[in-house]
């Protein structure tokens, strides 16, 4: 594997997913987020990290999974180094993945398709590595509005 | 380069001036030919050779040759940006680069019809320049005239000292990414947070020295820090000279430029910020302000109209200050072209004062422009400029004298990242409101409030001297759920003014005082109009600042023309009240009193009280016994309110964590409280006992503070 991607995998509901960690800033751990009246049902809220404000994301809401319970916050930074958090229900670890085993992903919500990067299977299942320029705030707005995410979702269920 | 030539048209025998631009221009042609742009060595030649001709005596000084140079110099100026854009130098026709060398070449031949004629083929000089052109060519001696009129107009005169100050900074300054910077500033920013959390520990009570040392060093690591975003305002002031040389030679009048307080230090975001409105101001104070030479003479003032930039800190705050000596605003125009325009309805016009009429200026769409000339008179004016001064924080105010000038001054916070605000907290949400949108708090207890409110429909009404506000009520626009807590009696109001409407903002009473660090949020929390940005408190909590105006558009809050009227001037309380009444501050008092049963609640009168803040326990030092406060470089005595409570110690003011208002009476001092709850008007105490006096407010005895601190004591202090 000469260019083996690192993945740090989460549970977001029932779902095991994978953050590239060339993408992770850091792992926060338990921080207090506070809550923001009036916005998009995918952002948590906004928390303190090195004297700024984060904008933290949950992508649940998006997703019909149920609301993040546990205050988990993983670090990510877009490529334009811009940071913003994201809400996880637990931590797991950190293993190794061929790029060329990725398989293209079963996925037929086309919400979850635009976040998905790529797909692999390890002992333990599916894991579904998201994308960390998808998951920008910004992005994701853009994605709620979008309908035809709903339609097609639709469509094939 | 473009501050030699300006200083080249003061003084134009200054010999090192000229070597200095010659040395510029030289090293330009010497590189480029080198680097092989050819139509820069080809600028930077001519130029040189004209400069040569100086340098040698062969040609003097004029304001065509300065004219001619500063033509070249934007020349340069816009190939450099070029190259460094994409690389080249661009491409122009031959034949505009030919003209401009060409009049550099005519500028430095001997035969002064040559150069006249080349600056007016040029087409940029005035008119005045073409009459001296004929009188030359009628015979006139050439030499004379034309070191007149250079000598007369577009005339700047620096402050040489700070200029040389200047000048000198580049060897003991050091350049630093603002990147980096600004990541230290947040570091720093964590630092004072942790520190505030150790302090709260059983470790600073157990190693009070050490805790105190680590307290010290903190706060003072955060000021420097903070100090090393500051420039002096002389970086911006820089740029105005070649302006105000440009704009009078346009506009045909006669301009000096003077500055004061070129030393003041302004935040790097903010100088930027101010820099538009300012070129706004000077503009219009050119072409609006400052009268033509000869009406000048008419009104037996002198023909050269004076600009004065200022620069100075009052409360706090930066002002910067554009002060013409022209013709002034007059208030009866400004109505009249105000009702033409159809901004104001003349039965308004007819009742205005003039700080009223002034403001009618800042009103979209106004002009008092006669024509639309090339430098103003669109309309597109003052309304942009207070939007742009409102948007950091600032505020913008006019005065003017008619006849004998007028005076715009730009009020600006220290720094963008520090703004004093209110913090709110609201069911485990807390917000903040720029102390600048806040005129007062108004506190009604549940009697009060019966008489107060009015309801209209759906719409509550608050009636506050006269005037109606609408009531917002913060939980209901920001769709919170509504928190009845039984606990809080009365109802508590922050006065909230933007530039179109004043409204009363119901919230609860958890309500403090605090400058808060301010931080950008990404655009998708923005979206909703209500919050502007975020803010990290001393605790450590985030607030969302509220966007005032964004709160009234869905509140519902209609914008009103007389928003400006509040707060109400002090001549219209006077009508209001026949009685002479005071306005007080209400607070209540730090700590319940020792003797049970005397009021704890008190009142200080307004004039008295300078500001709000919030004690830092590292501010605060022992000296003989006596607590003092350490405020903006000065040892202010704290006090209490009432008389009767123990020996106030360290320990007291650890416990209370309070917060006190400087107070300026003989002296300044640092007045004690627990929470401040509103202004108050209070009929003037009758009966002057001890150093209270006792009054009934709101169903509670509120005892009046008049007392002043012993000055001898001060002196001991000091």
């Amino acid at each position: 594997m000469a260019s083996a991607v690192s993945l740090c995998t989460v549970r977001i509901g029932n779902q095991r997913f994978g953050i590239a960690t060339e993408d992770l800033h850091e792992v926060l751990g338990s921080i207090s987020i506070q809550p923001v009246p009036l916005v998009p049902s995918f952002v948590a809220g906004i928390g303190s990290y090195r004297g700024e404000v984060l904008t933290i994301v949950q992508i649940g809401a998006l997703l019909g999974f149920e609301a993040c319970t546990s205050t988990d916050v993983l670090v990510l930074s877009d490529r334009h180094k811009e940071l913003y958090g994201l809400c996880v229900d637990s931590i797991e670890e950190v293993f190794l993945v061929d790029p060329a085993s990725s398989q293209s992903p079963p996925i037929s919500d086309g919400r979850l398709a635009n976040l998905t990067k790529a797909c692999y299977r390890d002992a333990s299942g599916l894991v579904i590595q998201l994308d960390a320029e998808e998951l920008t705030p910004s992005r994701l707005l853009e994605l709620q509005l979008r309908p035809e995410a709903r339609a097609e979702t639709k469509e094939i269920a | 380069m473009e501050r030699c030539l300006l200083e080249l048209e003061v003084r134009p025998h200054d010999r090192d001036l000229i070597d200095e631009v010659f040395r510029t221009v030289h090293t330009i042609k010497g590189v480029t030919g080198f680097l092989g742009f050819s139509r820069l060595e080809a600028f930077a030649h001519a130029g040189e050779n004209l400069l040569c001709a100086l340098r040698a005596g062969r040609v003097e000084v004029s304001f065509a040759v300065v004219t001619g140079l500063f033509a070249l110099l934007d020349e340069l100026r816009a190939i450099l940006q070029r190259i460094a854009s994409d690389g080249s130098e661009g491409h122009c026709s031959t034949e505009d680069d030919s003209h401009l060398i060409g009049r550099l070449a005519a500028l430095h031949m001997p035969d002064p019809f040559a150069a006249t004629d080349a600056v007016v083929s040029y087409g940029v000089c005035p008119s005045e320049e073409r009459d001296t052109v004929d009188q030359i060519k009628a015979g006139t001696p050439a030499r004379t005239l034309l070191a007149d009129p250079f000598s007369k107009r577009g005339l700047v005169a620096a402050d040489r000292a700070e200029q040389r100050l200047l000048a000198q900074s580049p060897d003991l300054a050091l350049r630093v990414d603002v990147d980096s910077l600004n990541r230290t500033i947040n570091l720093v920013g964590e630092l004072v947070l942790t520190r505030n959390q150790l302090l709260a520990t059983s470790w600073a009570k157990e190693n009070p020295e050490l805790a105190r040392r680590l307290d010290g060093i903190t706060s003072a690591l955060r000021n420097s820090a903070m100090q090393a975003r500051m420039q002096p305002v002389a970086y911006l002031f820089g740029r105005f000279p070649r302006l105000v040389r440009d704009l009078a030679q346009i506009c045909g009048r006669q301009v000096r430029l003077e500055f004061e307080g070129q030393a003041s230090e302004l935040d790097k975001t903010l100088l930027e910020a101010v820099r538009d409105p300012l070129t706004h101001a000077i503009r219009n104070a050119i072409d609006h302000g400052i009268e033509a030479p000869d009406e000048r003479v008419l009104a037996g003032k002198n023909p050269e109209g004076v600009i004065r930039l200022c620069a100075y800190s009052e409360n706090g705050m930066v002002v910067i200050e554009v002060r013409d000596d022209g013709a002034g605003i007059h208030p009866e125009k400004v109505v009249a072209r105000a009702i033409e325009r159809g901004v104001i309805s003349p039965e308004r016009g007819r009742q205005m004062s003039p700080p009223e009429v002034m403001n009618v200026l800042f009103e979209p769409g106004f002009t008092t422009a006669e024509s639309v000339t090339s430098v103003s008179g669109r309309g597109v004016g003052l309304d942009v400029v207070r939007a742009n001064i409102e948007k950091v924080g600032g505020s913008v105010q006019i005065e003017s004298w008619p006849g004998l000038g007028t005076a715009l001054r730009l009020r600006m916070p220290l720094t963008v990242a520090i703004i004093p605000a209110v913090v709110l907290r609201y069911a485990g949400h807390t917000f903040a409101l720029s102390q600048n949108r806040v005129s007062e708090l108004v506190y009604l207890s549940e009697q009060e409030a019966d008489s107060a409110i009015e309801t209209i429909g759906s719409a509550r009404l608050l009636r506050l001297r006269n005037r109606l506000l609408p009531i917002l009520r913060l939980d209901e626009i920001l769709g919170l759920p509504a928190a009845p807590s039984p606990e809080i009696r009365g109802t508590y109001l922050v006065i909230v003014q933007t530039a179109e409407s004043v409204y009363a903002l119901q919230v609860e009473p958890f309500v403090s005082p605090e400058e808060i660090v301010v931080k950008p949020i990404s655009p998708v929390l923005r979206e909703s109009g209500l919050f502007l940005a975020a803010a990290v408190l001393a605790s450590g909590d985030l607030a969302l600042i509220l966007d005032v105006i964004g709160l009234a558009a869905r509140g519902g809050v209609r914008p009103t023309t007389d928003a400006t009227r509040w707060p109400p001037s002090l001549s219209q309380i006077k009508e209001d009240d026949r009685h002479p009444a005071q306005q007080y501050l209400l607070c209540d008092a730090a700590r319940p009193l020792a003797v049970e049963g005397q009021p704890s609640r008190f009142a200080v009168p307004l004039c008295a009280v300078e500001r709000i803040v919030e004690i830092e326990l590292a501010a605060v030092h022992i000296v003989r016994g006596r607590l003092v406060l350490q405020y903006n470089g000065e040892l202010l005595p704290i006090e209490e309110p009432v008389d009767g409570v123990s020996e106030l110690s360290l320990q007291d003011l650890r416990t209370m964590g309070s917060m006190a208002l400087i107070c300026h009476r003989a002296h300044r001092f640092a007045l004690l409280v627990g929470r401040v709850l509103e202004i108050c008007s209070i009929q003037t105490p009758g009966v002057a006992g001890s150093s209270t006096d006792v009054v009934l407010l709101h169903d509670c005895a509120v005892s009046v503070y008049t007392g002043t601190v012993d000055s001898t004591d001060l002196q001991e202090v000091a």
